[in-house]
């Protein structure tokens, strides 16, 4: 994914006016910050907040990026953990396993995740399919949903994910398939039947 | 002959539809697919899941959201100029000098080690007052005024630890740097060196002994100046 001129990049910060050349570096990927952000929270208003947010951190953080790394990479990331922040301080999330079944006094029960996300309805989506796709992402535990989004949406390869979201490659592949495995079942209906299943034999 | 498992199979049917396999694990799962269609179906069912999620249109920008940024972007900026911590004698040519995002109330209290790259033993061991300062590109005097209080600082630490993790990841982002200069003082008395390997990062502490000597307890009081000196390899 675009590297960056270094040399524009570490002028940036230096400038009479650094707003403007901030925004300027910045332009090229704020539409896709927005659809991230857009894809992930599921609303309009929390996902331009969530983008601008994130664009005034890098702002602020800008000494902390390394030149010669990609901008790109370093702006995602801070979306994201400022999305899963917000999610733990609305919420105080515990991370724990989604696999685990729960011991209560009734005996065991599968976990039932609790979906914090707004209304998927309203993204302002115009046909009802998109809708539904965007309602099953925001059904996704947070971490497939990243990764699914990532990958499926905005086209990384694992490795560039697996740079952003701070996690192996192997943990990139499990979580992309199983997000895939949940949207499919989600998706069932909308999902054509296989017509070349089988035709391998 | 199946060589492969169907459950194996079934883990990697994904990264075999991206294409992110290594050429043997490609080979195999292509092998089993052909002669087993379980997985088969599998195969096609992700494969128009992710066309599915293909058919999604990326939104526009909303109209307004320059014009907010812009004056949010446009604030800070101006906080900045008035706080006092003038970027004065920077350079372009010099850009790890920028005062940075660590300037002023950096003085971390416990909780700054708590990213998941800092959590061996010890590591944690020594951070329990930590002074988290970054060493950048090789031999280079870094100052650092701490201005405000403790506490102050410490309801920095949610905000500042992203930026830490981003900074550390960065790093190993770079292939062909040198992750024996990347630095971060830690107590003020030694430094935790960051390594990597192709199987990802490891931590190592070091003490060093070039670091101006500042005992864990004597972090906290206003105004005091550190004074880093980069580790030397």
């Amino acid at each position: 994914m675009g590297m960056l001129n270094t040399e524009a990049l570490a002028g940036v910060r230096y400038k009479e006016n650094d707003v403007q050349a901030f925004e300027e570096l910045v332009r090229r990927y704020d539409r896709k910050l927005y659809n991230i952000a857009l894809r992930l929270t599921g609303n309009a208003d929390e996902a331009k907040d969530l983008a601008q947010e994130a664009l005034l951190r890098a702002y602020r953080g800008f000494g902390s990026f390394r030149l010669g790394t990609s901008f790109e990479k370093w702006l995602f990331r801070i979306a994201s953990n400022l999305y899963i922040d917000r999610l733990r301080k609305q919420h105080n999330v515990r991370f724990e396993s989604l696999d685990e079944p729960v011991l209560t006094a009734s005996g065991q029960v599968e976990k039932a995740l609790p979906d914090w996300s707004s209304n998927p309805e309203d993204v302002a989506e115009k046909n009802e399919l998109a809708r539904e796709i965007q309602g099953a992402l925001q059904s996704l535990p947070l971490n497939y949903r990243l990764a699914v989004i990532l990958y499926d949406l905005e086209g990384f390869s694992y490795e560039e994910i697996s740079g952003i979201l701070h996690c192996s490659i192997g943990t990139v592949r499990s979580r992309i398939h199983r997000g895939r495995r949940l949207l499919r079942e989600k998706l069932a209906p909308y999902v054509k039947p296989a017509a070349s299943a089988g035709a391998r034999w | 002959m199946i060589a492969m498992t169907c459950e194996k199979a079934m883990s990697l049917i994904s990264a075999y539809l991206d294409k992110e396999l290594g050429f043997d694990e490609y080979r195999q799962v292509e092998l089993h697919l052909a002669c087993c269609e379980a997985c088969s179906e599998e195969y096609e069912a992700l494969k128009a899941t992710q066309e599915l999620l293909g058919t999604l249109q990326a939104a526009e920008l909303p109209r307004e959201f320059w014009p907010e940024l812009r004056e949010k972007l446009g604030r800070v900026a101006a906080e900045e100029r008035s706080s006092g911590l003038a970027r004065s004698g920077d350079s372009p040519s010099s850009p790890r000098t920028h005062e940075p995002w660590w300037r002023g109330p950096v003085l971390a209290g416990a909780g700054i080690t708590k990213g998941s790259l800092l959590s061996s033993a010890a590591v944690k061991g020594l951070a329990s007052a930590a002074l988290v300062l970054l060493l950048a590109t090789a031999p280079m005097v870094w100052s650092a005024h701490k201005r405000s209080s403790a506490t102050e600082a410490s309801s920095q630490i949610d905000s500042l630890e992203p930026y830490f993790h981003d900074y550390i990841i960065s790093e190993y982002d770079r292939p062909l740097s040198d992750k024996t200069s990347v630095g971060f003082v830690v107590t003020g008395q030694a430094v935790t060196m960051y390594t990597s390997d192709l199987l990802g990062p490891s931590t190592r502490v070091t003490q060093a002994g070039s670091l101006r000597d500042t005992s864990p307890s004597a972090l906290s009081p206003a105004g005091t100046e550190y004074t880093l000196i980069s580790y030397p390899r």
